[in-house]
This record gives structure tokens, C-alpha cells and sequence, in this order.
């Protein structure tokens, strides 16, 4: 069965889960630390409280995607998008 | 759920619980210790123990009764008395060294120069793991992560939670009683877990997260973000002035916020006119980290303050984080509830290795165990066997050590990292795990029940007496030792609760079952 063969040798998305997860776990808080519409003290605990959940989340949708590839795929791009959007915005910051 | 979904969070269960696990017990183990650093720090120096008088006492004599016996440092840290530390403390850093003095609050006399080791020791170990910063403290807040993702997995795959909230059935084998035993504990502390591993995630990775959120938050500007927190550092001036009052000053933080329970003095640059003094606690009746009012000692104006009822919702979430972790609010009786939940959380991660390891040898004993298994149980009882070990002789040297009143104890710590690392070669290379668990337990136990007799013995505070003058942290450290020692030889009596049979039910039991 493929799907007990890619259980039994998940690296891709075991990976995916710890690395790619903890990438897109800074990205989507930086993202929320430049953008939510509050104070910078406020803004900036909520990327901190944010982090473990979406590195939770990010690790459970990997472990049970249908491959590795399909799992660092899906991550990667959340993970490209929200560093865009920090890379914008500190940008924007920076420029007003 | 669909069965392959489930599987897989039953791996990760099992994997993140079997590589965790040993490392988890010692997280939880020490953390439950050190909730009681107040109290460990008072116990382990008779000469500091009295009754807590909470009546007011002024600051600012204290200071010079501090300045007059020799304490004359410009910088200065103050943790104020408490029903766990009824005694002024001082501390001064300078250097990589600090310098200690404690006073009675009330008279000003100078108390025995000593320092809180075990306390301080457990407390590192929980907080830091004994690693240089930040190795120690980023490891304590990745593991909370992955003790998030064990909760989250457990609960996936323990469908029946609310029915396995009792035990109801009479368990055939010791896997099988494990298994109750690890759900049982599981399901009734996962809203504890939850909070503890949650704040404990962000407690620990704060520094490797603190760069990031500033960075996006104050344009990368990681000292404003931080001056946000802990306000400006004292400029020194190089102009001596005259200091107001510490008592004046204290009262005009008592007026802005009068629930203030000030807990910690700060001093910078005293005697400058660039001095600061910084007045810092909880607000009573709110669940806050650490508010914050600082002035300057010269002019009286208020420099910066943090007050985190005020901020927006995320502020005040944040400033949730630490009390909820520590267990700073709610008194003394939630600090024992956490305790024994914490305690808990250090039996689950056990169970966990044990329920994983009796599978092993289960699944093999018709064959020889893998060496792999039995290699992995022997180091499994060697560190999580020799750890309370190690704490209670922590306990025993500090009794029995004979030093001079202004020594530390530097063996101590030396004692401990011996026994542990003694019992871990004892059971990595001496009688199987199965012979050697009972004696080692029976004989923790006895050490354990021991200490207060020792306490009773070396310092001619026994229970009665310390009952008998309000030492409630004597007492309570004592009453704790004798009933967790006696529980683990009552334990150790009927260790085996049944013989190892009927793997098959055992693992039906263990396996996720389909949707």
C-alpha cells in the first residue's frame, strides 16, 4: 500500500513539518507583527504568540500530507508569500 | 478521521513521546521542584528562617542600614520579604560575580551571609538545563513545542477521552495498567499541560523570537523593543546629587497603582544624578507579569513605566504568560496544585517511555529483546530513576555538610551530578532495569522520608516546631518530603501490580482504532 510505505519512510514530511514549519511559523508572525492595526508594544507579542500555533499546525498538515514533496511544496509557498509580505512591509516601514 | 490520519498521529505520538520523553521528565521534575525556590531558599539556611511579619518597614532605612554595613554598591537588585523569603535580599552583579547581603526587614540587622544553592540550582536546571545561554533555555522552549504536538496527538488519538477520565476497569497487565495510568493522567491535566507547555514555548524561545518581532515591529530597531520593556538604562552623569527617599518614592508607585504588590527594588547609579530606581510586581487580583514604575532617585521623575493592564490585547495576553508558567498568582494553594500537576506531567512522560518499552520487550520476548530496547530502558531508568535521587541527596549534603558560616556550599551541586550520573552507570551497566527499579525507588523513598528527620536532627527543627512558629515553608518542605518518600516505598511494595501477560490485549489497547 503507498500509504503505509509512506509512513514508514516519512523524512520529506517529517522536514517539511520541523523546518519548513518553523519558517512559515516566523513568517506568519513577523507578517502579524508588521500589519495588525495596534500599537508596536502590542503588535509585537502577538507574532510571539502566534508562533507555536502555527508550527503545530504547519507540523500536523505535513505529517499527514500525502507526500513530502507535496508537503514542503504547500509550506514553501505559505513561507515565500509571508516572508514577501514582511520583506514589503519593513520595506514600507522603513520608506514612510 | 480517517485511519491513515490517525496512524500517523499515533506515530508522531509515539516517536516525539519516545525521543522526548527522558527529556521531558527532566524538564517536569525540576520545574515542579523549583516552583518552591522561595521556600527551598529559606529551608535550606536555618539561620534564616523566622515568622513573615507583614507589617510595612521603611526601604529607604534599610538601604542605609545596607550602605552602613559595607553594601555600598551604586547598583543594586532587591527582592523584597515574602511569607516564602521573610527577609530583605540584596544582590549585586558585577562582573560575572554577585554579591549578597539580607536583612531583617524590620530591625536592620545584618542576617548570615548565605546562598540559596539548592534553589538556585534546581531553578537553573529547569530554566537553562545547566547549558550556557541561550543552548539551555532555546532546548526547555523547543521542547514545549513538541510537548504541544504530544498533547495535540494524544488527544486525537485517545478518542474515548471523557470516558477514560475514571478508571474503570481493573487492569490484567503492567502495560496495561501504564496505559490507564497515562491516559488517566493525560486527560485530567491537558488543560494544565496545555498552559504549561504553551507559556513554557514561548517563556523559552522569547530571546530567539524577541529579535524577529522587533525587528518587525520597531523597524529592526531591537533596543527600542526592548527599552519598551525594561525601560532606559541609567545614564551615569558623573554628577553626585541628592537621593530622595526610596520610601517616598514607593509610596507615589503605591498612589499610581495601589494594587501594586511590589516584589523586586531596582538601584542604578546611586548617588549620581542620573540614578534610577525601579519599583516592579504583579497588580493583586490580576492575572500580570511584572508592572513597572521607575524614577529618577535625584529629580523624582517618572522615567517609564509598564503597566500591562493598559496595553492592547496582545500586551495583555503576553503579560499572562509568566504567572500562568510559574504559578505567581493564586497563593500558596496553587502553587501546590501546580505541584502535583506538575508532578503529573513528570509521571505522564514516564508512563509514556514505559508503555513504549513494555511494548518492545513484549512484542520480542518469545525472541531476545532487540539490545537496542534493552540499552534504551537501562539509560531511560538511570536518568529518570537517578534524578529524584540526586535532588534528595542535594537535600542530605546540605544537611550534613559542615561549612563555615559565610561558605558556600560549592560541593553540593558537585554531590548531585555524581549520584545522578553514578545511578545512570549503575543501570546502564548493573542488574537488568526490572531488578534494579524497586530498590532504587524503595531506597529514593527512604532518603526522601529521611530528610526531614535530618532537618529535625541537624538544625532541632522538627515538624512540630516549625508548625509551632509558623515556618509554613519549613513545614511545608519537610511535609512534602515525608509523604512523597513514604509514597514511593508504599509504591515500591506492589511495583509489579500484575505479571506480564496477554500482550495481545495490551497492544489492542494501545494501537489507534479505526473510525
Amino acid at each position: 500500500m503507498s500509504s503505509s510505505s509512506k509512513v514508514s519512510r516519512p523524512w520529506g514530511q517529517i522536514s517539511a513539518g520541523l523546518v519548513g514549519g518553523l519558517l512559515l511559523a516566523l513568517a506568519v508572525g513577523v507578517t502579524f507583527s508588521i500589519y495588525w492595526p495596534s500599537e508596536p508594544f502590542d503588535r509585537m507579542f502577538l507574532g510571539a504568540l502566534l508562533f507555536p500555533l502555527i508550527w503545530i499546525a504547519a507540523m500536523l498538515y505535513a505529517f499527514t500530507a500525502d507526500s513530502g514533496k507535496r508537503a514542503w511544496l504547500t509550506i514553501g509557498i505559505l513561507s515565500l508569500v509571508f516572508t514577501a509580505f514582511d520583506a514589503l512591509g519593513l520595506y514600507l516601514h522603513q520608506a514612510a | 478521521m480517517q485511519q491513515r490520519t490517525r496512524k500517523i498521529m499515533y506515530e508522531t505520538h509515539a516517536w516525539a513521546g519516545l525521543i522526548l520523553g527522558i527529556f521531558l521528565f527532566v524538564i517536569c521534575f525540576s520545574g515542579s521542584v523549583s516552583l518552591f525556590v522561595g521556600e527551598l531558599a529559606t529551608w535550606e539556611h536555618p539561620e534564616l528562617r523566622r515568622s513573615w511579619n507583614p507589617a510595612p518597614f521603611s526601604l529607604e532605612s534599610r538601604l542605609q542600614d545596607a550602605r552602613a554595613a559595607g553594601f555600598n554598591y551604586p547598583n543594586l537588585f532587591v527582592r523584597m520579604p515574602n511569607p516564602a523569603r521573610p527577609y530583605l535580599h540584596l544582590m549585586h552583579f558585577s562582573d560575572g560575580e554577585h554579591y549578597e547581603l539580607r536583612l531583617d526587614p524590620h530591625d536592620g540587622s545584618v542576617l548570615p551571609k548565605t546562598h540559596a544553592e539548592i534553589a538556585e540550582f534546581l531553578g537553573h536546571l529547569h530554566t537553562d538545563l545547566h547549558l550556557p545561554y541561550p543552548f539551555g533555555r532555546y532546548l526547555i522552549g523547543f521542547s514545549g513545542i513538541f510537548l504541544l504536538l504530544l498533547m495535540v496527538t494524544g488527544i486525537v488519538i485517545h478518542r474515548k477521552r471523557w470516558a477514560e477520565l475514571f478508571l474503570t476497569r481493573r487492569p490484567k497487565t503492567r502495560r496495561m495498567w501504564l496505559t490507564d495510568l497515562h491516559k488517566l493522567l493525560g486527560t485530567w491535566s491537558l488543560p494544565f499541560i496545555t498552559v504549561i507547555a504553551f507559556t513554557g514555548a514561548i517563556l523559552g524561545l522569547l530571546g530567539f523570537l524577541g529579535g524577529f518581532m522587533a525587528l518587525a515591529s520597531y523597524d529592526g530597531d531591537v533596543a527600542a523593543a526592548t527599552a519598551a520593556f525594561t525601560g532606559p538604562a541609567a545614564q551615569k552623569q558623573d554628577k553626585p546629587g541628592r537621593m530622595l527617599s526610596l520610601d517616598a518614592l514607593r509610596d507615589r508607585a503605591l498612589q499610581e497603582q495601589p494594587k501594586l504588590q511590589i516584589q523586586y527594588v531596582e538601584i542604578s547609579e546611586y548617588g549620581d544624578q542620573g540614578a534610577h530606581v525601579e519599583f516592579s510586581g504583579p497588580v493583586r487580583g490580576t492575572l500580570t507579569f511584572q508592572n513597572t514604575f521607575i524614577y529618577n532617585l535625584h529629580s523624582g521623575a517618572e522615567v517609564h513605566r509598564v503597566d500591562w493592564l493598559a496595553g492592547g490585547l496582545w500586551s495583555r495576553l503576553f503579560g499572562m504568560v509568566t504567572p500562568l508558567h510559574f504559578a505567581s498568582f493564586g497563593g500558596t494553594a496553587m502553587k501546590w496544585l501546580y505541584f502535583f500537576l506538575g508532578l503529573g506531567m513528570t509521571l505522564l512522560s514516564a508512563t509514556g517511555t514505559m508503555i513504549w518499552l513494555e511494548k518492545r520487550l513484549n512484542q520480542r520476548r518469545k525472541a531476545a529483546a532487540p539490545a537496542s530496547t534493552e540499552r534504551f530502558a537501562r539509560v531511560a531508568l538511570g536518568i529518570c530513576g537517578g534524578l529524584p535521587a540526586a535532588t534528595i541527596a542535594l537535600f542530605w549534603v546540605h544537611r550534613l555538610y559542615p561549612r563555615a558560616d559565610d561558605h558556600d556550599l560549592v560541593g553540593a551541586p558537585l554531590v548531585f551530578w555524581l549520584v545522578w550520573l553514578a545511578l545512570t552507570l549503575v543501570a546502564c551497566f548493573g542488574p537488568p532495569p526490572k531488578a534494579l527499579a524497586r530498590p532504587l525507588l524503595l531506597g529514593s523513598g527512604l532518603a526522601a522520608a529521611a530528610v526531614p528527620v535530618l532537618n529535625g536532627l541537624t538544625t532541632g527543627h522538627f515538624f512540630w516546631d516549625s508548625w509551632r512558629m509558623n515556618w509554613f515553608y519549613v513545614f511545608g518542605v519537610d511535609a512534602t518530603f515525608l509523604l512523597l518518600g513514604l509514597g514511593a516505598c508504599w509504591y515500591a511494595r506492589r511495583f509489579h501490580p500484575a505479571p506480564a501477560a496477554k500482550t495481545e490485549m495490551a497492544d489492542s489497547i494501545t494501537q489507534p482504532q479505526e473510525s
